[in-house]
């Protein structure tokens, strides 16, 4: 789980991930040991909170850094590709509610078609991982 | 100028500075006890925070002091400036006028402390 934070914390801009983050990765890992003790439970709801947290501060830091426009370009590729994959131009919309008459049920998106829309969901997150502490890198010099 | 109300997450970090130098770990920790448990703060708004106020000047980076365990020599520690002294200062008496105005005003119930 430690790792996995470390991970994300290469959402932050680079600055701040310079200054922060190893900071931020030991205080997770204090704060994790912390929440063991309490359970299973007391884990869930540490991780919820810390993804939460990460999320929101992730977005404030770009827009302080002036790179708002990053962070909605990757949402809006996001939620492009998610509108692309599951193709509402296809969808019946005049089916009713309940089982189908003839007893058999086509679903709406087949499981390799969900694989893709997974895959296609994390391009743009990878793309901001391996890339968003270079723009800001070039953007300081 | 009129004193400027303070967020929550700025009022907590200078309050939980104001005893003294701690660690991003131990703030929250501080943070959360002065609140009971109400404010759990993350380490993104923490240090978001902290690299706010540094700018500020209400809060400096200082050396970590010299009994610490092997494990919080790798932190940093932070220290309140005077100027954030005088921030916190003017926040509480904010926050003590607003109480005081309050009380005196008719048709607010009274607050039972359990």
């Amino acid at each position: 789980m430690i790792h996995a934070y470390e991970v994300l914390l290469r959402l932050y801009p680079d600055a701040f991930r310079r200054r922060y983050g190893a900071e931020m990765a030991l205080d997770f890992a204090d704060a994790l040991d912390a929440a063991r003790a309490g359970g299973s439970m007391a884990v869930a709801r540490f991780a919820a909170r810390a993804l939460g947290d990460l999320a929101m501060s992730v977005l404030r830091e770009w827009t302080r850094a002036g790179r708002l426009g990053w962070v909605a370009a990757t949402a809006g590729i996001t939620l492009a590709l998610w509108g692309l994959a599951l193709r509402p131009w296809m969808w019946n919309w005049d089916i009713e509610p309940g089982p189908p008459a003839d007893g058999r049920s086509a679903p709406p998106v087949t499981e390799g078609e969900l694989l893709v829309l997974a895959v296609l969901a994390l391009v743009p997150i990878v793309v901001v991982i391996l890339f968003a502490g270079r723009l800001t890198h070039t953007r300081n010099h | 100028m009129a004193h400027q109300a303070l967020t929550p997450a700025v009022f907590h970090v200078l309050l939980a500075l104001a005893d003294g130098d701690k660690h991003g770990y131990a703030i929250m920790k501080s943070v959360e006890e002065h609140t009971a448990g109400a404010l759990k703060m993350g380490a993104g708004t923490l240090y978001g925070t902290l690299q706010r106020l540094t700018e500020a000047g209400w809060v400096l980076e200082v050396t970590p002091p010299q009994a610490v365990s092997v494990r919080d020599e790798k932190r940093r520690f932070y220290r309140l400036t005077g100027e954030g002294r005088q921030a916190l200062g003017a926040e509480v008496r904010r926050l003590e006028d607003l109480v005081r105005l309050a009380r005196r005003s008719r048709g607010v119930p009274k607050v039972v402390r359990r």
